[in-house]
């Protein structure tokens, strides 16, 4: 895994993540020619007030709810919930990694999903990781585009969300159309299953310490935190598009390569 | 702490393009201050590390002659685990660390694009940068 600071979780609640997108895209905000290295924040003032307002939710709300949790005995629970959603959206992972060109990627994402989903009680323990040392990785479309060239766009800092850019709020508010959910795909217009996927979403966003924590040491530590995290999203986007370590041709690359 | 870092070279880096047109006695106040800052950011952001799980996974060449530590440590919540890359340059015959990339997130860049923002919507005032950074860390 990579990116922790800005992984979103496969479940986080499509109708949440939907009006936050609809609210946000901007006009003609795909149509950027930039680098992903140079700075692109032409809605600095506009993401300034979102990020002041994002900090606030974190240590208002967020923060307290993580660390109640987490003292309260939950981590373990989250941790299972965090496999589960992570199981079912291993499909989807693997159609990301082949569309990137990685079959071996898609291979472990695949094998992984095999094992977990039996072996693992249906992705409640990620038994692929623990005992066959076959390590989980993210991918989404936002990293296929990325993969394919499209650039990043401008920055845009999400509401809740946190940072993005019109690259991935495109992709995001297309996997919320094509409804690529895999609970939403095994059980189509089913409000139940629709209510557990969105809860689950908000209970693993708002219980995850490690996030928090991290934003917030990365806040305190700045001069001027919102530059300070629009540089590490930045790093982190260019971060999650290498390739992920491929166990089982590794031997053969480091024979090749000597 | 501050003897493994190579403190002066990553405050040129950080501030490097208004280095070259700062006075001595500015370098000398960012210096001096920086030092103060890069040990608070680094205690700020690693205190609640565990050292124990702390694990070392290789080391491989960088540019220059540097050499970069691969390493990973459980996150706070124990749930996960961070992968650290340690950059160790030689400086007057020593090794001494000049970033700490966690999960690909250089903690020197962010800082030099962090100080970057505070010297550009000032325009390009280093002395503002320095009063702050004495500010924050007295």
């Amino acid at each position: 895994m990579t990116t922790r600071l800005f992984t979103h979780q496969q479940s986080s609640g499509n109708g949440i993540l939907l009006c936050c997108i609809l609210l946000l895209i901007p006009a003609g905000g795909c149509a950027s020619q930039e680098s992903d290295v140079a700075i692109n924040d032409p809605f600095e003032p506009a993401n300034r007030k979102v990020h002041d307002f994002n900090t606030s939710v974190r240590m208002n709300v967020l923060e307290p709810i993580g660390k109640a949790a987490n003292a309260a005995g939950l981590t373990p629970v989250r941790q299972v919930a965090t496999n589960f959603f992570s199981n079912l959206g291993a499909p989807l992972v693997a159609l990301n990694d082949l569309s990137q060109g990685r079959p071996c990627a898609a291979g472990v994402t695949a094998s992984r999903f095999l094992v977990n989903s039996t072996v693992g009680v249906a992705g409640l323990f990620d038994v692929a990781e623990d005992q066959l040392a076959l390590e989980g990785h993210d991918n989404g479309f936002a990293q296929t585009l990325s993969v394919w060239g499209v650039p990043a766009g401008p920055y845009i800092v999400l509401p809740v969300l946190g940072p993005s850019n019109a690259r991935g709020v495109v992709a995001t508010a297309t996997e919320a159309a094509a409804a690529v959910d895999p609970l939403a795909v095994a059980f189509p217009n089913n409000t139940a299953t629709a209510g557990i996927d969105n809860g689950a979403g908000i209970f693993l966003a708002a219980t995850d310490i490690d996030t928090q924590s991290a934003l917030t040491k990365l806040e305190n530590s700045s001069l001027d935190g919102y530059a300070a995290l629009r540089s590490a999203h930045q790093q982190a986007e260019v971060e999650a598009i290498k390739p992920p370590e491929c166990p089982f041709f590794k031997s053969e690359e480091l024979a090749a390569a000597q | 702490v501050l003897e493994t870092f190579d403190s002066e070279g990553i405050g040129r880096h950080v501030v490097a393009p208004v280095w070259g047109n700062a006075t001595p006695e500015q370098r000398d106040r960012f210096q001096a201050v920086f030092k103060k800052a890069l040990i608070n950011t680094y205690i700020e952001r690693f205190f609640d590390y565990d050292g124990e799980s702390l694990k070392t996974v290789g080391t491989r060449a960088a540019n220059e002659g540097a050499v970069i530590v691969q390493s990973t440590v459980a996150t706070p919540s124990g749930t996960d685990r961070y992968n650290l890359d340690w950059l160790v340059v030689s400086r007057d015959g020593s090794q001494k660390f000049f970033d700490v990339v966690i999960d690909g997130v250089s903690t020197t860049e962010t800082t030099a694009q962090d100080y970057q923002s505070v010297l550009r919507n000032s325009g390009g005032d280093f002395d503002r940068l320095i009063g702050l950074l004495e500010k924050k860390n007295p």
